[in-house]
């Protein structure tokens, strides 16, 4: 790559100093003061990536599967985690890493289900981080007993946007769709449904009261994302959790035989 | 920089939130030139390449294929820095 540099009547060009050229150095009398490009090369998200990757390192030296489950606020990742513990706590020993702008409502309500908790609020006063970084995840891991756990389930802040873009250290990534939510959503939020390797489609005992076009949320979602997987689910009922729970064992032997 | 269609950026946001942050230190009055990469996927099935445009499908428009990678898009990133003022003492020309 040449050098890059400006003369004085504003004509500005590269070149390796090596080649024919009609000026030498000392021509560069306005050099001083005039603008100097510099090429570099930096993503943006190094530093949180490069902190995700210690974060994960940190989970495979204990023996530990993670999850970051995702979803818009109000879908259902507290109710599906409760029906979770409620199924393998006593199989599995289970941490959750448990971000909110704002309460410990979620936790609260997790709470008595033979989980370890951490909490993390990203709010300072109202308002707050709209999602889980790797940094404030690595910061909730020490809070949990990693040697004692076989599996880290991670509940994002509720948003479909920013949390996709940010890898916290996990194995897996799964989100709760509801089908409150429309078909259309796969088509308004491609970057949050396509960074999923799981779709957990949620309150389907609602389907007889909605006119849910459910083969047509699924061709949407075959459109940004043809590798999902997809399960029905209702966590209220319990219909279709006992199928989550095999999800989670699977990507638990997965990472073991990876680590 | 580069930001590519698939990040969640908004070059214009960007470059408003720059000036707020950049306001009263040295990089006051500094500012971000954004070429803003489109998506394009590659068919695994035909190696065909398909620009993915305004609706967000991942599908080969060759051959309808569906096992497709990302080739561009994603991109996040700055790639050079254009400074102005007075060189470090013995910076050299």
């Amino acid at each position: 790559m040449g050098r890059f540099h400006r003369h004085d009547d504003g004509t500005a060009h590269s070149h390796d100093g090596t080649g024919d050229h009609s000026h030498g150095p000392g021509d560069h009398s306005g050099y001083q003061t005039g603008p100097e490009r510099v090429e570099v090369l930096t993503r943006i998200f190094d530093e949180n990536d490069k902190t995700a990757a210690a974060n994960r390192d940190r989970l495979a030296a204990s023996g530990v599967c993670a999850v970051n489950l995702m979803s818009s606020p109000g879908a259902g990742k507290t109710t599906l985690l409760r029906e979770t513990l409620r199924r393998i706590a006593g199989e599995l020993r289970i941490g959750i890493v448990e971000g909110d702008i704002e309460t410990s409502l979620d936790a609260d309500r997790l709470a008595g289900f033979g989980a370890e908790i951490a909490l993390i609020n990203t709010g300072n006063g109202f308002g707050g981080e709209c999602h889980l970084d790797a940094p404030m995840v690595g910061s909730a891991l020490p809070r949990l007993p990693l040697d004692d756990l076989d599996l880290v389930l991670i509940e994002n802040v509720g948003n479909l946007v920013c949390p996709a873009e940010f890898d916290v250290g996990e194995h897996a990534r799964a989100m709760v769709y509801a089908i409150t939510e429309g078909e259309e959503k796969p088509l308004k939020y491609p970057v949050m449904f396509r960074s999923c390797d799981l779709v957990v489609v949620n309150k389907t005992d609602l389907l007889p009261y909605l006119g849910f076009d459910m083969d047509g949320f699924l061709a949407n979602l075959r459109a940004v994302n043809p590798a999902a997987s997809v399960l029905q689910v209702s966590a209220r009922t319990g219909d279709g959790v006992d199928a989550w729970c095999d999800w989670l064992r699977a990507r638990l032997a997965g990472a073991r035989r990876a680590g | 920089m580069q930001i590519g269609q698939l990040r969640q950026v908004v070059p214009d946001t960007l470059g408003y939130c720059w000036g707020l942050v950049s306001e009263g230190t040295p990089l006051a009055g500094s500012r971000i030139a954004v070429d803003v990469v489109p998506a394009r996927i590659r068919c695994r099935a035909c190696d065909g390449v398909t620009e993915v445009g305004d609706l967000p499908v991942f599908a080969c428009r060759g051959c309808g294929g569906i096992d497709a990678e990302v080739i561009s898009g994603e991109e996040f990133l700055i790639t050079s820095l254009e400074l102005a003022g007075e060189p470090a003492e013995g910076a050299g020309t």
